[in-house]
């Protein structure tokens, strides 16, 4: 169920990565076509800025999602194995942390701005925001997954896919 | 304020050491500053956001993009294949066309990651496919990737120009002579080496050959000067060329080459985006942990105790050098810029160094520090694509740092190297 889940909301957040970059190049070309047909669009820098927001915080999600962040291992990993699993724990705890902060102020900024509109496109600065709360969210549940990986499965910690400076 | 600063900035540094995520690492040094300082803390969540809300940034998931179009539609194996046509008969000759795709490359790309992940992957292979150990292909493309952002258009280049307040287009001009130095020296190296080692070179293909490779490749090649014209015309923006340049890359892709399969996009995104996603977590907290810095007081402290102890001008080139090049081994480039652009630039400013000199060495410094490790984010790419341990590439890259280091004492002691071109297309 819990798998399902997650796989689920991978995909989700892949199908907002290629709809919010192909968004993005779109504004951004849509800019400089109508300015040189010296008919120019004023909302195309202000969404494009509002979507590239978007784009890093989904890539900031998939990186996390899968293990993607860059981090230097190789102290960590010379370790004896008990030692590095208490280790990461922490880490992951402290991780928890942050995500945890980062959702809740980015809610408070949410909530805030929720009536403000941005000054082109009639749309609530509260969007500018709400990524951030949804990458605070996935920092967390990842960082409560990986305590639970290494606090109960036996044999090596999971491997990042990527970004480990081993 | 001070005080807090640097004790956070301690427990900073070995949480990075003792394998926290550094992106996180400056997020919870940024929520630490604000707390124990009693301020809202809600401020690091704003400045997080509100560094991604950038123009000028845009180019940096754009130029991935186009890199990573070229490669999936054939175009950088063209690059390559003009590239060996050209340089191939040479001893090494393997290793000079992987320098001079490196050098096409950077006409059209501006990040150095999009350097090694996209022309990169064609020359590990290409290198490994012709008897060329892994360590030896996959260090020469990550010190020829550095190339890619000093040669315009250049994404670091873009941001230093925003955040010091310096002329984008000038700066990418005082990049020109540069990037052609380092890959003169590079290939000075690889003709030592190849010397030394023997390596196996290509028959000449003949002028015929050549013209041959030139028309396969043409389009390619004519990106910069596509990017060029409509930057210097005005049709778009320094930032916006990046956009052209990967509308320019599918073009090629689906109309003029027809390679280009279009059922890949989707996953070519995801690969964009995610990829986009680890430097924009780092840019991001280190907006926020900049912000910090700079109520603190950090600047203010720091520039004029900087040019209080060190009378030169070169004197404060050189330990700019050192600074930018330690501060490089830990953090991304383009987060390191908005934290330390604040410090530096003011004091360069104060030695009446010329703006467009010290920014071209500024992002130099911070480009070197993509290879060498601990983070290395080049060093990263490349030994994940020739399939080697990033300690292995680590070590194999140190002695590609040597032609690399003494462009950059090059360009410190004689500014013209930099200043001259810009001053004679713009003037003073």
């Amino acid at each position: 169920m819990l798998q399902r889940l997650r796989s689920a909301s991978d995909r989700v957040m892949e199908a907002a990565a290629v709809m919010a970059m192909v968004a993005m190049l779109g504004c951004v070309m849509l800019g400089v076509i109508t300015r040189a047909l010296d008919d120019p669009l004023i909302w195309t820098d202000e969404m494009a800025r509002l979507l590239l927001v978007w784009v890093a915080a989904l890539g900031w999600m998939l990186a996390t999602r899968r293990r993607g962040h860059i981090r230097i291992l190789f102290l960590v990993d010379r370790l004896p194995d008990r030692w590095r699993r208490s280790a990461e724990a922490v880490i992951q705890l402290m991780m928890f942390l942050f995500g945890a902060l980062l959702a809740l102020r980015g809610l408070e900024l949410v909530q805030r701005n929720a009536d403000l509109e941005a000054t082109s496109v009639p749309i609530s600065i509260a969007w500018l925001y709400l990524p951030i709360v949804l990458c605070g969210i996935t920092d967390a549940l990842q960082a409560a997954g990986e305590i639970w990986i290494a606090a109960t499965r036996s044999g090596p910690l999971p491997s990042a896919d990527e970004g480990r400076v081993e | 304020m001070i005080a807090l600063m640097t004790q956070i900035v301690v427990v900073w540094l070995a949480a990075i050491m003792v394998g926290f995520p550094l992106f996180a690492a400056m997020g919870l040094a940024a929520f630490a500053f604000t707390i124990f300082g009693g301020m809202s803390d809600s401020i690091v969540a704003q400045k997080i956001a509100q560094t991604a809300n950038s123009f000028p940034l845009l180019a940096a998931p754009l130029f991935i993009l186009m890199g990573n179009i070229l490669n999936s539609a054939g175009i950088t194996q063209r690059i390559f294949d003009f590239a060996t046509a050209v340089v191939g008969w040479m001893r090494g000759g393997l290793c000079h066309a992987n320098i001079i795709a490196s050098v096409i490359f950077s006409g059209m790309s501006g990040s150095a990651v999009a350097d090694a992940a996209g022309v990169g992957t064609i020359e590990i292979k290409a290198m490994k496919d012709e008897g060329y150990d892994a360590e030896t292909a996959a260090a020469i493309t990550a010190a020829s990737a550095t190339i890619g952002p000093i040669i315009p258009p250049s994404l670091p280049m873009v941001i230093y120009g925003v955040t010091a307040d310096v002329s984008i287009g000038g700066l990418f001009l005082a990049g020109v002579v540069p990037g052609l130095l380092m890959a003169a020296s590079l290939m000075a190296m690889v003709t030592v080496v190849a010397r030394r080692r023997n390596l196996p070179r290509h028959k000449f293909p003949g002028i015929i050959g050549v013209w041959k490779a030139f028309l396969s490749a043409f389009w390619a090649l004519m990106a910069p000067v596509v990017l060029f014209g409509g930057m210097m015309s005005g049709y778009f923006t320094a930032t916006e060329a990046a956009a052209v340049a990967a509308c320019y890359a599918l073009f090629l892709g689906l109309v003029v080459y027809r390679d280009f399969d279009v059922r890949e996009l989707p996953k070519i995104i995801v690969d964009t985006v995610e990829t986009s996603g680890v430097v924009f977590a780092l840019v991001m907290c280190a907006g926020a942990l900049g912000w910090c810095m700079s109520i603190s007081r950090v600047p203010q402290t720091l520039a004029p105790l900087i040019v209080d102890n060190i009378s030169s001008p070169l004197m404060f080139l050189f330990v700019c050098n050192l600074i930018l090049l330690a501060v490089g081994c830990f953090m991304e480039v383009l987060a390191a810029m908005l934290i330390l652009i604040p410090i530096l630039v003011p004091a360069s400013i104060a030695y009446g160094i010329d703006p467009l000199h010290f920014g071209l060495m500024f992002v130099f410094n911070l480009i070197l520090g993509t290879i060498h490790p601990p983070i290395g984010v080049v060093l990263f790419v490349t030994s994940k694509i020739a399939g080697i341990s990033f300690e292995a590439m680590s070590r194999a890259v140190l002695p590609w740092l040597v032609p690399l280091l003494l462009t950059l004492v090059a360009i410190t002691v004689w500014p013209p190297l930099t200043t001259a071109l810009p001053h004679w297309v713009m003037g003073r």
